[in-house]
């Protein structure tokens, strides 16, 4: 390379060039000293921060509190006015009271006088009223006596007074304890039906209950010492007197069925099951 | 009439450094990162470094005289003073394949060969006679970046001695360029300004500068960095910071970090 180029490409940029080694690394390694250099004063920032802030909410109230102290101020200003005012009310009060209670008077006057009238018509109404039914109850009285006479026999006879007839004379009186027990048989199966339902499907709608089985037999046979016939055992008299009689039947039209169904809080689990019972009893129904 | 010979007849001036404060480096750390030419840049440097030159104050007239070998070493004599390390481990990327490797270069020892006989003046017979030339220097350099075309012709028109040197440029032919080159490089004195390596990588032949431009001189970034950690703690003004010395701005500078760091630790 000629003298004039070697000057003329010294006076162009390198397209390569030494540098110190590590020197590319250089400018990240200050700028990480610089960085590290810097958290310092950043956290110092930082911490001074919330120590400055109690300052700053101070000045802060200070300014907030400023219109309420000029209000105090003028507060103070204000209460010669207000006390004279205040006076001044103090003094209308009795005035008023007089004004508002003779107002008043006249209305408390009215509702007295309504109060007493009220009363005087209630006392009327009631007088009226207890006059009236005694008439209609003596009305009934006497159109009910002509239906007592007719149904009464003229010789004073009832069915507990009169005489047995010839043809019932050989047969015994009927035990008056039959009246009795066909009364309680009849009176709790209505009551079991309802029961059994709450006790649950097993037990039906007429099912006796099993103390009624645990009754004395006071109307059964005494037993001799001879036992009796296997289908007479259990016969009772009267059965075996009124064979052909017809006991009474207790039809059940209609069933009210009461399903307690359990809250969802207490049941935890029990919906699904109150539903089943609730499904299988109206499958039933 | 003949132009006036403006090139330094010291090819190797001796120089006198300015004092190293913080204004002397912030004067070179801009010239160091100035735009323009590369020669603009080294007038730059060597103006704000150098207080004397050759027995003359320094500034951008005296160093455009120093001859182009001149003005390299010069450059060369500025890193070692503000770099400091003659010899040390360098690196640089091949050309051709980009790989990095490392070589120790000695900047102490840079070789250089002194002028010849006639410097700063080579006397070159052309086709248009017996014709004077003046050895390139710093002026020179600047003006040849301005110019474009053969680097011989572009320099026969600026160190032409004749007044109609730029005319004369362009009449003469090649073998007229040629012992034009050769002239001057025999009056001029020369200094290494690269090293010649192998690549580890690829094995490639290459010529790798010697550009103290590159890394030798302080950089702005620094300067204002340690101004601004001084001035943040110490309240200093920045006339008074940089007019510290040196050394004691970056004490200064490498306290305040290590309060600093402690700080940091403390507070980890």
């Amino acid at each position: 390379m000629s003298f004039l180029a070697r000057i003329a490409r010294r006076a162009a940029p390198a397209a390569s060039a030494l540098r110190p080694k590590g020197m590319a690394r250089a400018p990240a390694v200050a700028r990480m000293e610089e960085e590290e250099s810097a958290q310092p004063l950043r956290r110092m920032e930082v911490g001074e921060e919330p120590e400055a802030q109690p300052l700053r909410r101070m000045e802060a109230e200070e300014e907030e509190a400023q219109p309420l102290r000029r209000t105090e101020a003028e507060e103070e200003a204000a209460q010669p006015l207000r006390r004279m005012e205040d006076e001044q009310e103090e003094a209308a009060l009795p005035l008023r009271r007089k004004e508002k209670e003779e107002e008043a008077q006249p209305l408390r006057r009215q509702a007295e006088e309504e109060e007493e009238m009220q009363t005087l018509r209630r006392t009327e109404t009631g007088g009226e009223e207890e006059e009236v039914q005694t008439v209609r109850r003596e009305v009934e009285e006497e159109a009910a006596q002509p239906l007592r006479r007719a149904g009464a026999s003229p010789e004073g006879l009832s069915p507990e007074t009169s005489t047995v007839p010839d043809e019932l004379e050989g047969e015994a009186a009927p035990p008056t304890l039959t009246a009795l027990r066909r009364a309680p048989l009849s009176a709790p199966a209505e009551a079991v039906g309802r029961v059994g339902s709450e006790a649950g499907p097993a037990a039906g709608p007429v099912a006796l209950p099993p103390a009624l089985h645990d009754r004395p037999a006071f109307d059964r046979p005494t037993f001799d010492s001879e036992e009796p016939p296997h289908d007479a055992r259990f016969e009772t008299p009267f059965e075996s007197r009124f064979a052909s009689f017809e006991r009474p039947s207790v039809q059940i039209d209609r069933i009210d069925v009461l399903i307690h169904e359990p809250s969802k809080a207490s049941a935890g689990a029990a919906p699904d099951r109150s539903r089943a019972l609730r499904a299988r009893y109206l499958r039933r129904l | 009439m003949a132009r006036t010979i403006e090139t330094l007849p010291a090819a190797f001036p001796e120089i006198r450094f300015r004092a190293f404060d913080g204004e002397t480096e912030l004067a070179i750390a801009e010239a160091a990162a100035s735009a323009g030419s590369r020669p603009a840049r080294v007038t730059a440097v060597l103006s704000a470094i150098c207080a004397e030159v050759a027995g003359e104050p320094g500034g951008y007239a005296v160093i455009r005289r120093v001859c182009a070998a001149g003005r390299e070493w010069l450059l060369q004599r500025a890193a070692l003073h503000l770099y400091g390390d003659g010899a040390g481990w360098f690196e640089a990327s091949c050309p051709t394949c980009g790989a990095t490797f490392d070589l120790r270069v000695a900047l102490d020892r840079v070789p250089r060969a002194e002028p010849g006989s006639g410097f700063p003046v080579a006397e070159v017979e052309t086709s248009l006679g017996l014709r004077r030339f003046e050895t390139p220097n710093g002026a020179h350099e600047e003006a040849f970046c301005a110019r474009e075309g053969d680097p011989r012709r572009v320099f026969a028109a600026l160190c032409g001695h004749a007044e109609r040197a730029e005319a004369e440029a362009i009449r003469f032919d090649e073998a007229d360029l040629e012992r034009i080159d050769m002239a001057l490089e025999a009056a001029s004195p020369e200094i290494a300004d690269g090293v010649d390596a192998r690549c580890p990588a690829c094995g490639a032949e290459t010529m790798v500068r010697i550009e103290p431009l590159d890394f030798a001189f302080p950089r702005l970034d620094d300067i204002f960095r340690e101004v601004h950690r001084i001035a943040a703690a110490y309240r200093w003004r920045e006339p008074d910071i940089l007019a510290l010395p040196v050394h004691r701005r970056r004490a200064y500078a490498a306290l305040i970090r290590g309060d600093a760091r402690a700080a940091a630790g403390r507070l980890m």
